[in-house]
């Protein structure tokens, strides 16, 4: 490119000169070289340039989790027996000692789903974001999951610190969409939520339990981030000619 | 806490069986490791993970700690690895759905805002490898030196590397700017 030849040395052999001056070395051979040579300015003005990318501060909580996590790591290895096993067990002894000759069936079909449940929610309560994920896929596979269950994804959509968590619990509740419980979290976050990530989750939840209207009511919300918007009259869209 | 200990007091204490000492160390690095994710391009969840992960790398590789290391050198090793072990894994499933992040609330104008976006992108098309050295030497404040320790190169390569990464990036910049920001960038 033209001017990259400036004056007795190349701009390639500056190169490192060039880098240093990026730390902050002073030169005033090389300034003088920056003020003639348009091609080598244009490189540190895109140095200067790489600011407006500002730091970003990590969510205050971090510390608190980070030493839970820890506190849980190094914790003596005994006693690790979680919840739900404990409760696994206890059906396990109850089922052989009270059912082995009955054979009902039947009864146990419901006790298995019972144990399901409580892991569900047991895994739903824990420190880590990645085993509540698996909370939600195991909540999200039951067949027929009682309210406690639904209740407690509702509480994770509603409440979960991880942007992804309540996600999929957005997700695992879409079956559910008519439930009341559902259907207000849903209106609740819309308004409140931070993520746009997770206001459009909401939307789909309020469309798949046909509550349009609370939908289109919102498009007229000033505040409303405009991705969201933009994502409502998408959605509203093809909503009408489904 | 009585007189301040320094990184590598700690993490010899961390290293003896003093585990909670770890979270000071948490608390003096994990913006700076955050910000390192973020850079290289992970969303913040992502990057919140990956700096616990850090530190509980360091927990379980406490025995490849040595008191005469310098301790974010040896910080930014193991950051480095669970980012490039984290890509790999990743890598088919952010080709399918890119991870959508959430950009943390920053009070700027709409130019800036824009310009933000364009550096944003211009580094997303970067070679992950130029990238990292941006990254190390623009935002974590790295001396060249202390880049060529981590990657095992002269630092004088380094500096040529930097530049050569910059002018890329400015490049693509440019590109993405459909070449409107060229001429302010030479006035001068």
């Amino acid at each position: 490119m033209s001017g990259y030849q400036e004056g007795n040395m190349s701009c390639r052999e500056r190169e490192v000169e060039l880098a240093e001056y990026l730390e902050g070395a002073s030169n005033p051979e090389l300034k003088a070289h920056l003020a003639a040579c348009a091609e080598c300015q244009a490189t540190v003005a895109m140095w200067e340039r790489m600011s407006v990318w500002r730091d970003e501060t990590p969510d205050a909580g971090m510390p608190m989790r980070f030493r839970q996590r820890l506190k849980e790591a190094t914790k003596p290895k005994r006693q690790e027996w979680p919840k739900w096993a404990a409760v696994a067990a206890a059906l396990v002894v109850s089922f052989f000692a009270g059912r082995t000759t009955s054979g009902d069936v039947t009864g146990l079909r419901q006790e298995v789903r019972g144990l399901r449940e409580v892991v569900a929610l047991s895994l739903l309560e824990q420190q880590s974001a990645s085993e509540r994920l698996r909370g939600i896929r195991y909540s999200a596979a039951l067949d027929k999951p009682d309210d406690e269950v639904i209740g407690a994804l509702t509480r994770t959509l509603r409440t979960d610190s991880s942007v992804d968590v309540r996600l999929a619990a957005a997700d695992a509740l879409r079956r559910y969409a008519r439930t009341e419980i559902v259907k207000q979290a849903a209106r609740e976050l819309l308004v409140n939520d931070s993520s746009p990530m997770v206001q459009v989750a909401s939307i789909d939840l309020l469309l798949a339990a046909r509550e349009r209207k609370g939908v289109e009511a919102l498009q007229a919300d000033p505040k409303l981030d405009p991705t969201v918007k933009q994502y409502i009259e998408r959605a509203l869209k093809q909503e009408n000619w489904q | 806490m009585g007189p301040a200990h320094t990184d590598e007091e700690l993490m010899t204490a961390v290293q003896r069986g003093d585990t909670q000492k770890l979270g000071v160390l948490f608390d003096r690095h994990h913006a700076a490791l955050f910000r390192y994710f973020l850079r290289l391009g992970a969303s913040r969840n992502l990057s919140e993970d990956l700096t616990q992960e850090v530190f509980f790398r360091m927990l379980r590789a406490g025995e490849t700690w040595r008191a005469d290391a310098r301790f974010t050198n040896w910080m930014y090793r193991i950051a480095r690895n669970s980012f490039i072990d984290h890509s790999r894994k990743q890598k088919w499933e952010t080709e399918m759905a890119p991870d959508y992040d959430v950009p943390a609330p920053q009070s700027a104008g709409y130019e800036e805002e824009q310009e933000r976006d364009l550096v944003r992108r211009a580094l997303d098309e970067l070679p992950p490898d130029k990238r990292e050295l941006l990254v190390l030497s623009r935002y974590q404040g790295m001396k060249y030196e202390q880049i060529g320790e981590l990657l095992g190169v002269e630092a004088g390569t380094i500096k040529v590397r930097v530049f050569r990464a910059l002018q890329q990036l400015r490049g693509i910049y440019e590109r993405l700017s459909g070449g409107q920001h060229v001429l302010s960038g030479t006035r001068g």
